[in-house]
Order: structure tokens, then C-alpha cells, then sequence
């Protein structure tokens, strides 16, 4: 991929790396914390065995085969061997509000970098897009090693702007992708018309979609004071404003926002998280994998 | 209106909250944003709402600025305002006592001067106070001039009536530029006219305030002021005392200059009394008085304004008094000797003390040059005459001032008026008869103001006197009866002629007593029909009679009764020698010399005007041009000379100033022209020349005795109603700002308001930090959505 031999500067390599190793940090903090690995799928279909490695559930170990030949072997179901992450991360202008670490794209980043080493980690296949008017750019899912450092690359190349056509992203990205697998959208859904319109799209091609709602703490708590100029990330508007003489009716109409979209999502079977990013990654991640595991399997 | 203007300048500091809200526009931290739906779908349903409240809110902050530099300038001018909504209207009415004993100096300052200051001080507290007020001011000496004109005119007194009090305390500016004024008057007067004022002036509160000296010969028959006053609060005015006097000096004053009454005559040396007075508890001791004549030669025509008088001053030697008694008085004569005849003028004076108007005093003196005096005997040898007119007229250097013309009585037959009256007086001695036109023509003569002398011997026709002189033409003292003859007296008893009651007459020999007739011997006189020569005769209202001289058996001798403006002196003897040998006695010559004074005295004109009589003098037509011009007395020169038209045509016409009848009409400045001292009236004569005559301005005396009558004598004599004593101090002092006033506690509670105003507008804008660092965010709007209990951002 000559762009990411270009991106592949030094700086970038180490931005590539410290990315890398925070999704590692956040998975392995993950994981050390679980009793057993989280699969993002599981199927009653048996599908071969392959010799086991560290973090494999032992539930799955075959213990007839270890057995016969004293070493141990794990079922594989169709669904693991066939489980292909979308991620889908939104880069709109919206999504550059917030100074280091709580950036929401740099946060977002994270999370998507994080959820799709995970997923690569146990072979599965993922793929990314980012979008903001439109898909901007694409990253086939794929299962092999060097997915996740295309993946980190891509994502180290892309910055925040413009606006969100969700339904038309949608559209796009579903004809993209041939296989139902799991889309997973990264987005603070700000700056988005027609948002369950876009959702909807997406469950009618029979996908899985699990949503990340990410915010800063400041479009959630908005406690601001002074005199303050209010200007636009997507457009050229703005706003002088006593941000606390506003800010009952702010948060008045963000709560209507987000309990609209949760409803939203509810209706639609997809799995909503509303994640500040002041929250820690493995914690959202934690909640999140509960949230996926209890929940039952939807069939498209 | 402002107590401290300078500090309105903070005004200005009511932009002050404008210009911070518009540099907070302009301040406001730039914050990228990516909800902005959400804010701007906040903004778009707060809009009007917030507007407002920042309008509010900085019209509120303004007006707080407003109201603390309003309170801070003292702004104390609701008046106006307050009258909109009903205000309730005071009536102030100011009794300014400036009679001249409110000149008193004691303490540092004249009593008038702190009088001026109190009410000055009572202007600009009711300037600065809430409501409506009106001030009324009456002086007294206005009140009693028209009082004594007759009239009840308030109005005219007043200097002021009615008037409101609006900002500043202009308004008294004319009144607070007069002065204590040279009558002599007590509150009475402008207690009554002030009763009427307040009685026709409507108004929700009256007071009235009394400035005054209160002086305790004002108070001594206080009936008419305390009735004065109980109408004053029947009408429901509160009454205020307001003393203006210091602590009591002592004064002197002269109470009195005056001509001996004698022959005014040019070249005749004149005698002038004048009186010192002490009002003082303590005696006062070589009181020194200086006198000095003021010459006016006929030939002066010209004044001189820019000197006190325009005649020539001549320093008399000084008088010392070596003791004055504590209340007493002592009088000093002196006499003056000027040859030129005219109207000149004298003035005597001692050391100013604490009140120095009744230090100095004046008169004039008409001085004439020989006067006329017709002599009629009867006795065809003359010698009555004779005995007369050489003691008038003794020859020689002696001068009296007397010509006698020595006529037979058959002059007086066809003698008309005129012709009469170009005697300065008439002896007749021992004429047999006077019939009835005589007889008028004696009595018109007399009236007008001549002198008469009778010589009564046996010669005359006693009935037809009776007829003619007694009775009502009263030109005899009573109808005479029968001659009495009189017993020849031994060695032990009383001289045959002894003094009679008290009178000028006998002044230069009462010293002596009646020895001093011990030579003279009286045989016989003519008796008076009623023994009681005090009782008038026919039903006249003029003077008793008098016994000057009386005979050893206690009947009349010598008579003196007045007439009109006239006098009549009666001798019940003759000078033929037949009744008596007076007329060659020493005493005859003193007693005729004193008597020809006394008569001619009847008609001297006035040698001094009241300050408040005014003046009234004859400028004949065929005399003088019809133009006067008068110079008042001035302390300080230059006087103002003043042009006055004259009064009546012909003979009678003259010049006339009354100021009663000015103060009434609100014609000229009263004040100036009731000044005391030497006024000067410059006439001019037909041929063209001017002639100044002075005129002697003096003072009604009583008011040099300044004991006080104290505040619980007051209170006994106005009970029951209740006054209250303030001093002048007092008043004068000022408010001490907008301390008390309504508008100030008004002004302290608008601000309470609109402090606690703001501060809720200011919380309803949310300016006021918050409570607590935690999100307000409803806690059921995220529950089940966040990922994560992890800690929060902390808020900005």
C-alpha cells in the first residue's frame, strides 16, 4: 500500500506503535481481567480443530483429542472461523473537539484501533472505514498479520472534517461489504441527519451493528461560564452566549438527543453505548463485550 | 436640586455598566464547538427571555449607579415631584422684628443680622426639604406703619406673601439686604396683620415664627400680642420664638434735643437742653457729649451729596456728664449763637455703645431775624408801653429778637388779619374795650398760633369783655368779676404776689422762691368769675388754665391758657401803677422777657421730625418753583438726592411725604427715607435761587432700654398657648445635608430594591457561580447509556 510506505515515517511508525500499544494495553488489561476469552461470536456448529493457545476458553479445549494425542486442541465453530468486523469511524469535523487524550477522534481511533486488534488477534477478519459526507476510506477486512498495521496506518493518515450523510455512508458501506459480519460505528452522531435512517440500512442488510457513541464531557455536562463565542466545527455558525444562562436548555435538548437515539437503536437491536471520553477504554470495552454476550444472536 | 453639585459629576459613572456590558461583547472566549444544533436550538427557545433579563439587568445596574450618586450629591429636590401625587403645603410666616433696638451689637453682631441669618437658615432647610412650602415675611416697622395709617392691609406690609420656596432661598434675598429700621414699634401690630394673612392663606400646616429682641418694654401690657397670638393658633398655627439678642449691654442714649422755647432770633444767643439717658443697671460715669452747629447761610443753594450735610460744621465745646443713675437721665444746656437768620441745624452726640442709633440726635433751628410785636396800652400816657417795650426792646447792644410797635387801640379797629399776623405777639394793656371784630380777629390771630398778653387794669370795660373775650371765644381765661382789693400785708406773712403751679413762665424765678416778689406789692386785681381757673370755660375742649402768679390770698394774678396753637397770658393787673408797682420790679422784666419767649414759642416751627411722621412743608406757589428736591440722612455719603412733586395749589401748596401713606401705596423705598439725622430739602425760589433748609430726622425714644423679658414671662402672658423658644443659632445653622429628609430614606430604599433586583437577575442570567463542581445533568437521562463510572471531567 504506498500510502502507508509514505505514512510510514518514523514519527508516523512511532504514532503507528504507540497506537498499537495503547489497543494492547487496553486489550490485555482487558483480557486479564476476564476468566475466559471473549468471542465476538459462537456458533453450535462445528467446524474443525486447531491446537490450542494461550487465552482460549478451556470450555472449548477437546478433551478426546488431547486424549488420543496428549495435546490439546480447541473446537472451532463457523461462526469464529467467519466473523468479520467492520469498523466504521466517523472523521467529521464534529469528531475533532477535544484537547490530547480526550479528543474524541484520537479517542475513537483508540477504540476502534483496540476492538480491531482484539478481533485480529483471535483471526478474525476486520476490516475499516471512515467517513464523514461519504466513505472516505476503505479497508477490505482481512484476517492476516499485517492487517492491523494497515488498519493503524489508515488511521494514523486521517484527520477530522466535514460533515456526517450517514444513510449515504451506509448505503456505501453495505454494498461494500459482500458478507454479513459485525459493523461496529465509532461516531459521535453529531452533525448527522437522518441517523436511524442510516442505522436502518444498515440491520436491513441482516448486519450486526454495534454503536459507540462518543462524546467529550463537555457536550455532555456543558459547564461552561463566562462570556463565550460559540463557533462551529462543521459549519460557520455561531454563537455569543452566557453558556450557563443556555445550558438547562443545551442539556435539555442533548438528553432528548441521546435517549431519542438509544430508543433508536433499541428498536433497531443495535447495541448503543454512550461512551464520554474521559472513560477509560478497557472499562468501555469491558461493558461493552458484557453488553455483546448477553445479548442473543441476531440472525439476518 | 443638589446639596453637594461638584459630586453630580458622578453621572457620569452611570455609563459605566453600559460600557462593561459592551466590552464583554467583545470579550467573549472563542470556543469551537461541535453541538452547535443543540446550543443554537437552546438559544433560539431562550432568546427573548434572556434579552430581557440583560436588559433588566443592566438598566437595573444603572440605575443603582444612578441612585448611589444621586444620594452621594445629596439630591434633595423630590418637591416637585412630590407635588404630583398630593404633597402636603406648609405655610411658614416669618415676623421679623426690626424695630432699632434689633441694632444692638451686644455679643458680636447685631440682633437683626442673626434675625437675617435664622431665617436665611429656615429658607435653605425648607429648599432641601420635601412638600410644598410657602414663606410669608412681615416686618414689623411695615406692619405698624400701616396700622397707624389706619389701614388692616396685610398685604402691604408683607415683604413677602405667600411665596414658594422652590430650590434655593432666592426668594428672601430682597429682605435679607434691610436693616434694623428706625422706628420704634413692638410685634403687635405684625402679630395682628399676620393673623390675617395666615387666616387667608389655605394651607395643611402653618408656622409661625417671631424674631425678635423681646425686649421687656414691648412685653411689660402683653394683652394685644398674647391675643395676637392665641388667633394665630386658633387658626392652627404652631408658634415659634426665635430670640435674637445677646446677652444685655449697657446705653446710653439722648433722648432729647431741643431749643429752649425763647425768641428764635438771629444774633439772640438760643439755649438748647439736651437729655442723656441710662438704661442701664449700673451708673455711668464723665459721659462726655459733643455737640457741634451745622450753619446753612441763605446763600447756599447748592447740596452737597458727597458729605453728610451741606452746611458748615462748627464744633461746640464738649459737655461731660460726671454721673448718669442707673436708669436715670441728666440734661445739659448749652447755648448756641448764630447771627445769620435761617434754618440751621445742631447735633449732639456721645460714644457709641451697643446701640448707636440713639447716640446721636439732631434738631433744627429756626432762627428769624427781628420779629414785630405790636404793644397797644390803653392809658393815653403810655407808660404800660413804655414798661413793656423797654424790656423788649432795651436798646443798646441787648437784643431779644423783639421789635415792639407801640399803637394806639384804635389800630386795632381797623387792623385786618394780614396785618396781624405780621406780629409775632400782641400786648395790650389796659385797652377799655374790644368789640366783637376785634375780638375775632384777636382770637383767628391767636389760633393760628400767635401769642397774646392782657394787662388787665381799671381802665377796663369788664362787661363787655365778658361779652366779646370770655365765653367761647375763650381769650380770657374766665369772665372776669368784681376787682378784689387785696389787705395790706404785715411783715410775717407771704409777699403779695407768690409763685403759682409750675411753669416756663416762672422757670428763671422759681429757683428763688417767692421771696423774689417781696417787693412787689399788689392792691387790687380783677377776679375771675370761677375760683377753679383749671376748668375750661364755654365748652372749649383747649388746655386749662393755669395759675402762674397768684396773690397772697391764693386768687389768680397772672394767667396762662392756650388757644388753638396759640397762647394767651392774663395779668389781672395793669401796668399804670394804680393796682401794682410790679412793672418797676426786676421781676417784671424776667417774667415779660420769659413771657415774650413762651409766646412767640407757640408758633416756632417743629425743630424735629419723627422718622415716621414724615414731612410736610409749605412751598407757597408765588414763592417757589414747583419742584423740591429731598436728600434723606445718610451715614455713609454719598446721599441720594430724590425729585418729589408737590402737593395742592397756591398758598396751600407743599411738599408732602408721608411714609404710612407710601408703604400702603408700595411707592418708593420707605426704608431709605426714614433714616434719622439731617435731611435737606433744596427749594427753589421764583427768581431762581436755591435755598437748602435742613430738616432734623430723629427717633422715637423707649427702645434704647434693652432688658429682655424672658422666655417664662412670655410663656405666662401668651397662655395657654404653647410657643416654643429656639435661638437664632439654631436656624442659621444648616441641615447638615439630606440627614432626615424623606427623600434620602426614599432614595436608601429604591437602592435596597434595586440591589436585591439585581442580584436576582443576575442569578436568573446565571452570573452567580455555582453551587457545587458537579454536572447538572439529570442523573436518569444517563442511566444505562455511559460506559463507564470512571471519574468526570471536572467542569471548566
Amino acid at each position: 500500500m504506498p500510502g502507508s510506505k509514505r505514512y510510514l515515517r518514523p514519527e508516523v511508525t512511532d504514532r503507528i506503535r504507540r497506537l498499537e500499544l495503547s489497543a494492547r494495553r487496553v486489550v490485555e488489561g482487558f483480557l486479564s481481567g476476564m476468566h475466559r476469552s471473549p468471542y465476538f461470536g459462537q456458533s453450535v456448529e462445528f467446524l474443525q480443530h486447531r491446537q490450542y493457545t494461550s487465552g482460549d476458553e478451556i470450555r472449548h479445549i477437546d478433551w478426546k483429542v488431547y486424549a488420543r494425542q496428549d495435546r490439546l486442541h480447541i473446537k472451532q465453530y463457523e461462526e469464529e472461523t467467519n466473523l468479520r468486523l467492520h469498523l466504521l469511524l466517523d472523521r467529521s469535523g464534529s469528531m475533532a473537539y477535544g484537547d490530547g487524550e480526550t479528543n474524541k477522534f484520537d479517542y475513537s481511533a483508540t477504540l476502534a484501533a483496540s476492538l480491531a486488534y482484539l478481533a485480529l488477534r483471535q483471526q478474525d477478519a476486520t476490516g475499516l472505514f471512515t467517513f464523514d459526507s461519504q466513505v472516505r476510506d476503505v479497508l477490505p477486512a482481512k484476517s492476516n498479520r499485517q492487517q492491523l498495521t494497515r488498519l493503524l496506518t489508515l488511521l494514523q493518515t486521517v484527520g477530522a472534517d466535514g460533515r456526517t450523510d450517514l444513510p449515504k455512508v451506509a448505503r456505501e458501506v453495505t454494498q461494500a461489504i459482500a458478507r454479513r459480519g459485525l459493523i461496529v460505528i465509532v461516531s459521535d452522531l453529531l452533525g448527522i441527519d437522518e441517523l436511524v435512517e442510516g442505522l436502518r440500512v444498515m440491520r436491513a442488510r441482516g448486519h450486526d451493528v454495534a454503536l459507540f457513541h462518543v462524546l467529550h464531557d463537555d457536550e455532555i455536562d456543558f459547564n461552561f461560564s463566562g462570556a463565550t463565542r460559540f463557533e462551529g466545527l462543521e459549519s460557520a455558525d455561531f454563537l455569543n452566549c452566557n453558556p450557563r444562562a443556555l445550558r438547562e436548555g443545551y442539556l435539555e435538548a442533548m438528553n432528548a438527543f441521546l435517549d431519542k437515539t438509544r430508543k433508536a437503536c433499541g428498536r433497531l437491536s443495535i447495541d448503543y453505548m454512550l461512551v464520554r471520553t474521559s472513560d477509560p477504554l478497557d472499562a468501555v470495552l469491558a461493558k461493552f463485550l458484557s453488553v455483546r454476550g448477553s445479548l442473543p444472536k441476531l440472525k439476518g | 436640586m443638589f446639596l453637594y453639585p461638584a459630586l453630580t459629576a458622578g453621572f457620569l459613572f452611570v455609563a459605566v455598566p453600559l460600557l462593561v456590558h459592551l466590552i464583554n461583547m467583545l470579550r467573549h472566549r472563542r470556543q469551537r464547538w461541535a453541538a452547535m444544533d443543540f446550543l443554537l436550538a437552546a438559544y433560539r427557545k431562550q432568546r427573548n427571555w434572556i434579552f430581557l433579563k440583560q436588559l433588566l439587568l443592566l438598566l437595573t445596574r444603572m440605575a443603582i449607579a444612578a441612585l448611589l450618586v444621586a444620594m452621594l450629591a445629596g439630591w434633595v429636590s423630590g418637591g416637585r415631584l412630590l407635588e404630583l401625587v398630593g404633597t402636603r403645603t406648609t405655610h411658614h410666616l416669618f415676623v421679623l422684628d426690626d424695630s432699632y433696638s434689633m441694632g444692638d451689637t451686644s455679643g458680636g453682631g447685631a440682633a437683626y443680622g442673626r434675625a437675617l441669618a435664622s431665617l436665611r437658615g429656615l429658607v435653605d432647610r425648607l429648599a432641601s426639604s420635601e412638600g410644598n412650602h410657602q414663606i410669608t415675611v412681615i416686618r414689623a416697622s411695615r406692619a405698624a406703619l400701616v396700622t397707624r395709617a389706619g389701614s388692616d392691609n396685610a398685604d402691604s406690609a408683607a415683604d413677602l406673601a405667600a411665596r414658594s420656596i422652590l430650590g434655593d432661598a432666592s426668594v428672601v434675598n430682597r429682605v435679607l439686604g434691610t436693616g434694623p429700621s428706625t422706628l420704634r414699634t413692638d410685634l403687635v401690630p405684625a402679630l395682628e396683620l399676620a393673623a390675617k394673612l395666615v387666616s387667608g392663606t389655605p394651607a395643611d400646616q402653618r408656622i409661625v415664627y417671631v424674631a425678635s429682641d423681646f425686649r421687656a418694654v414691648d412685653w411689660q401690657s402683653p394683652q394685644r400680642a398674647a391675643e395676637a397670638i392665641g388667633e394665630l393658633a386658633r387658626a392652627g398655627s404652631t408658634i415659634r420664638m426665635i430670640d435674637c439678642a445677646a446677652a444685655q449691654s449697657n446705653n446710653l442714649a439722648i433722648t432729647q434735643l431741643t431749643p429752649q422755647p425763647d425768641v428764635w432770633v438771629a444774633g439772640v444767643p438760643v439755649v438748647v437742653r439736651a437729655t442723656v439717658k441710662n438704661h442701664s443697671a449700673t451708673t455711668a460715669s464723665n459721659v462726655v457729649l459733643a455737640a457741634r452747629v451745622i450753619r446753612y447761610d441763605q446763600s447756599l443753594g447748592v447740596p452737597d451729596p458727597t458729605r453728610r450735610v451741606s452746611g458748615e460744621s462748627e464744633t461746640l465745646p464738649s459737655m461731660v456728664i460726671e454721673e448718669i443713675a442707673a436708669h436715670g437721665e441728666e440734661s445739659r444746656s448749652f447755648q448756641v449763637y448764630i447771627t445769620q437768620p435761617g434754618t440751621h441745624a445742631l447735633e449732639v452726640s456721645i460714644a457709641d455703645d451697643a446701640l448707636a442709633i440713639d447716640n446721636r440726635r439732631v434738631c433744627t433751628l429756626p432762627l428769624t431775624d427781628l420779629e414785630r410785636v405790636l404793644v397797644v396800652d390803653g392809658d393815653t400816657s403810655g407808660r404800660g408801653a413804655f414798661h413793656v417795650a423797654s424790656v423788649l426792646d432795651p436798646g443798646g447792644q441787648v437784643r431779644t429778637g423783639a421789635l415792639p410797635d407801640i399803637q394806639s387801640p384804635a389800630v386795632l379797629r381797623s387792623m385786618t388779619a394780614e396785618q396781624l399776623g405780621r406780629y409775632r405777639a400782641v400786648y395790650l394793656i389796659d385797652v377799655p374795650e374790644i368789640n366783637d371784630t376785634v375780638a375775632g380777629l384777636l382770637r383767628e390771630y391767636v389760633e393760628r398760633g400767635g401769642g397774646l398778653f392782657w394787662f388787665l387794669g381799671n381802665s377796663v370795660n369788664r362787661e363787655l369783655y365778658n361779652r366779646t373775650l370770655a365765653g367761647s371765644r375763650r381769650l380770657l381765661p374766665a369772665p372776669l368779676g368784681d376787682p378784689l382789693e387785696l389787705p395790706v400785708r404785715s411783715a410775717e406773712v407771704s409777699p403779695d404776689v407768690i409763685l403759682g403751679r409750675p411753669h416756663t413762665l416762672t422757670e428763671p424765678l422759681a429757683p428763688i422762691g417767692d421771696a423774689v416778689f417781696s417787693l412787689v406789692g399788689v392792691s387790687q386785681t380783677w377776679s375771675l368769675v370761677s375760683d377753679e381757673a383749671a376748668a375750661p370755660a364755654g365748652g372749649d375742649t383747649d388746655a386749662p388754665v393755669r395759675e402762674v402768679l397768684m396773690r397772697r390770698d391764693g386768687r389768680p394774678l397772672v394767667t396762662q391758657h392756650d388757644l388753638g396753637r396759640g397762647r394767651v397770658i392774663t395779668s389781672l393787673v395793669g401796668l399804670d401803677g394804680t393796682w401794682t408797682n410790679w412793672s418797676g420790679d426786676p421781676t417784671f422784666v424776667v417774667f415779660l422777657l420769659q413771657s415774650n419767649a413762651y409766646l412767640w414759642s407757640a408758633a416756632s416751627p417743629s425743630v424735629a421730625q419723627g422718622v415716621e411722621d414724615g414731612i410736610r412743608r409749605a412751598v407757597p406757589a408765588a414763592e417757589f418753583a414747583p419742584e423740591v428736591t429731598f436728600l434723606p440722612p445718610a451715614d455713609e455719603p454719598p446721599r441720594i438726592p430724590q425729585q418729589w412733586p408737590l402737593v395742592g395749589e397756591g398758598a396751600g401748596r407743599a411738599v408732602v411725604f408721608d411714609p404710612k401713606d407710601m408703604v400702603i401705596s408700595g411707592s418708593g423705598d420707605v426704608d431709605a427715607l426714614m433714616q434719622a439725622g439731617v435731611a435737606e430739602l433744596v427749594l427753589t425760589r421764583l427768581d431762581g435761587q436755591s435755598q437748602v433748609v435742613p430738616v432734623a430726622m430723629v427717633i422715637a425714644g423707649g427702645e434704647g432700654d434693652l432688658r429682655r423679658a424672658s422666655p417664662a414671662e412670655i410663656q405666662r402672658a401668651v397662655q395657654p398657648v404653647d410657643v416654643r423658644f429656639v435661638s437664632a443659632g439654631e436656624l442659621a445653622e444648616p441641615s447638615g445635608g439630606a440627614a432626615g429628609s424623606a427623600t434620602a430614606l426614599v432614595l436608601l430604599g429604591l437602592l435596597v430594591l434595586l440591589l436585591a433586583a439585581e442580584q436576582v437577575l443576575a442569578y436568573l442570567s446565571s452570573y452567580h457561580p455555582p453551587t457545587s463542581a458537579g454536572a447538572a445533568v439529570p442523573a436518569a437521562a444517563l442511566a444505562g447509556l455511559t460506559g463507564g463510572g470512571a471519574a468526570r471531567r471536572s467542569q471548566r
